[in-house]
């Protein structure tokens, strides 16, 4: 025997989230409250750069024109270009270190034969 | 003043007199107004566990409650009674002078950790049956309010029992206080004298608080409210290999379960029913005082009634771990609400549907607890030829049941 509640509590959140089945294909649908639709992202589509640069949410569909395609690419290429500097600037940065390294070895090696 | 207020003052003074943990003072207040209330304070030394008990007391009973120490050396007779002499050797019968602890309305065991393991089972009993023995006499123990600390911390413990810890209602935990609250308690101690024990008032009579255990206990809560309870407190008992009744214990007892990632697996000792009560008696009491008790005010009492009742797989912290476990709780139960699974049980046991049917199995192998009472109309159908029993979820998945006693799986 199911308890009285039991069953209250089932029917209350039965009716506060309730689903429809259809008859013909025997598929069953959810609905959604208003609020809910509501608080879903839109149906609409957002543009990219919106969300990029203003951080808003993006809806289902996200569309790119010509503008912000080229707008990315320019920044993309702005990037590259920083990679290649940063890059150049290491490559010179471990030679000078080894440099570096190579003097105080020998300078060392100098101090020890010269002062023994 | 009516009753309601006179509670709200009594937290008020409290909270003047006892810096930070405002959240945990108000679920103290709220855990008193239900009969023979208990309360378990844990925390390490010198961070005012024996001051908010005695505030709390001071506030209800005045000067009439009796303190009982495990620091100390108690007797037997210190804590339920002990035999009248004279009448013994003049009449040659057997009197108990039942002990002061005994007959107070206020209770208050300082340091339960250090207790001995005798006077714990005469407090057990005390708290379980509502009454004491002594020398083959029996005394019933009216309504009380009981308060108790401890430091699990301390090297001289002694290791009570897990029914014991269950017969609390409530444990609370006290951190030590941020710099700010330094300040304020040095002016606190500065006003008062040093002493702010004796500056909390006697705010309402026992009487009174009676009064108030009485409006609250004729509260009624809604299906929504009793339902989230049982949920959380089920969540953290069901087990498709019924641990309870196991001797190997999770993580060995979980491994290759379909519910490995689940709550269930991190819980190595389940909760008693206990908890249900307590959280009932602490929605009713909120749902009087607060004026109202939702699905947040639920979980955030949970987290109280949980820490002396679990008995983790891995802990850390357990106040941490206890906080993560009811945001897994709070994540399953929106889960529970997008896949709509009550609204499908609810049709479901009304009438057999092969769809709906379909979409609960797919449910079930997601959530063990609506595993269950599937299940249980599974075997309604067996009965009635509906389906067969090899085509029962639990066939299927391979999951065990049992088909002797009561026992659900």
């Amino acid at each position: 025997m199911e308890s009285k509640k039991y069953k209250e509590f089932l029917e209350h959140q039965a009716g506060k989230r309730p689903f429809h089945k259809n008859v013909s294909t025997e598929k069953v649908i959810f609905k959604f409250s208003r609020g809910k639709m509501e608080e879903s992202p839109r149906a609409e589509s957002s543009d990219i750069l919106d969300s990029v640069l203003l951080g808003k949410e993006m809806s289902q569909s996200v569309t790119v024109d010509r503008r912000a395609a080229s707008l990315l690419r320019y920044r993309l290429d702005l990037l590259e270009e920083e990679n290649l500097n940063m890059q150049k600037k290491i490559r010179f940065m471990k030679i000078l270190i080894i440099l570096m390294a190579a003097t105080i070895l020998s300078l060392s090696v100098y101090l020890i034969l010269h002062f023994t | 003043m009516n009753l309601r207020n006179k509670i709200r003052k009594w937290e008020n003074e409290v909270k003047s007199r006892f810096i930070g943990h405002e959240q945990s003072i108000h679920l103290m207040i709220i855990n008193q107004l239900h009969p023979r209330s208990t309360t378990l304070i844990r925390a390490p030394r010198g961070l005012g566990k024996s001051t908010l008990m005695l505030l709390m007391l001071k506030g209800i009973c005045g000067d009439d409650f009796v303190v009982v120490s495990g620091a100390s050396e108690v007797k037997r007779g210190e804590v339920v009674g002990r035999l009248h002499i004279p009448s013994l050797e003049k009449e040659g019968v057997e009197r108990v002078l039942w002990a002061a602890f005994v007959k107070s309305r206020g209770k208050a065991i300082d340091e339960v950790n250090r207790l001995n393991p005798y006077t714990t089972a005469n407090i057990h009993h005390l708290m379980q049956f509502g009454e004491v023995w002594a020398y083959g006499k029996r005394a019933r123990i009216g309504d009380y309010l009981l308060v108790a600390n401890e430091n699990p911390m301390d090297a001289t413990s002694f290791i009570h029992p897990q029914p014991f810890y269950d017969r609390f209602d409530v444990c609370l935990f006290l951190r030590s206080l941020t710099l700010s609250e330094k300040f304020q308690l040095q002016e606190l101690l500065e006003e008062h004298d040093g002493n702010i024990i004796d500056s909390m008032p006697q705010v309402l009579s026992f009487e009174e608080l009676e009064e108030a255990r009485k409006q609250v206990s004729q509260i009624e809560l809604d299906p929504d409210q009793i339902g989230f309870i049982n949920l959380i407190v089920r969540d953290f008992q069901a087990c498709i290999r019924d641990k309870e009744n196991s001797e190997i214990k999770p993580p060995t007892l979980c491994e290759g379960c379909h519910f490995i990632r689940d709550i269930c697996s991190k819980i190595r000792e389940p909760l008693s029913e206990r908890a249900t009560v307590a959280l009932v008696h602490l929605a009713k009491a909120t749902k009087w005082l607060d004026g109202k008790c939702d699905l947040e005010d639920i979980l955030r009492m949970a987290f109280w009634i949980l820490p002396h009742r679990l008995s983790l797989v891995r802990t850390r912290n357990v106040p941490a771990d206890v906080r993560e476990l009811l945001e897994a709780e709070r994540i399953k139960m929106a889960d529970r609400d997008t896949r709509r699974q009550w609204s499908i049980l609810n049709e479901l046991m009304k009438g057999f549907d092969p769809s709906l049917y379909r979409l609960a199995r797919e449910v079930a192998v997601e959530d063990v607890v609506f595993a269950e009472e599937l299940t249980k109309i599974e075997k309604t159908w067996i009965r009635k030829d509906i389906i067969k029993q090899d085509e029962t979820l639990f066939s299927q998945m391979d999951w065990k049941i049992s088909s002797y006693g009561d026992a659900v799986f």
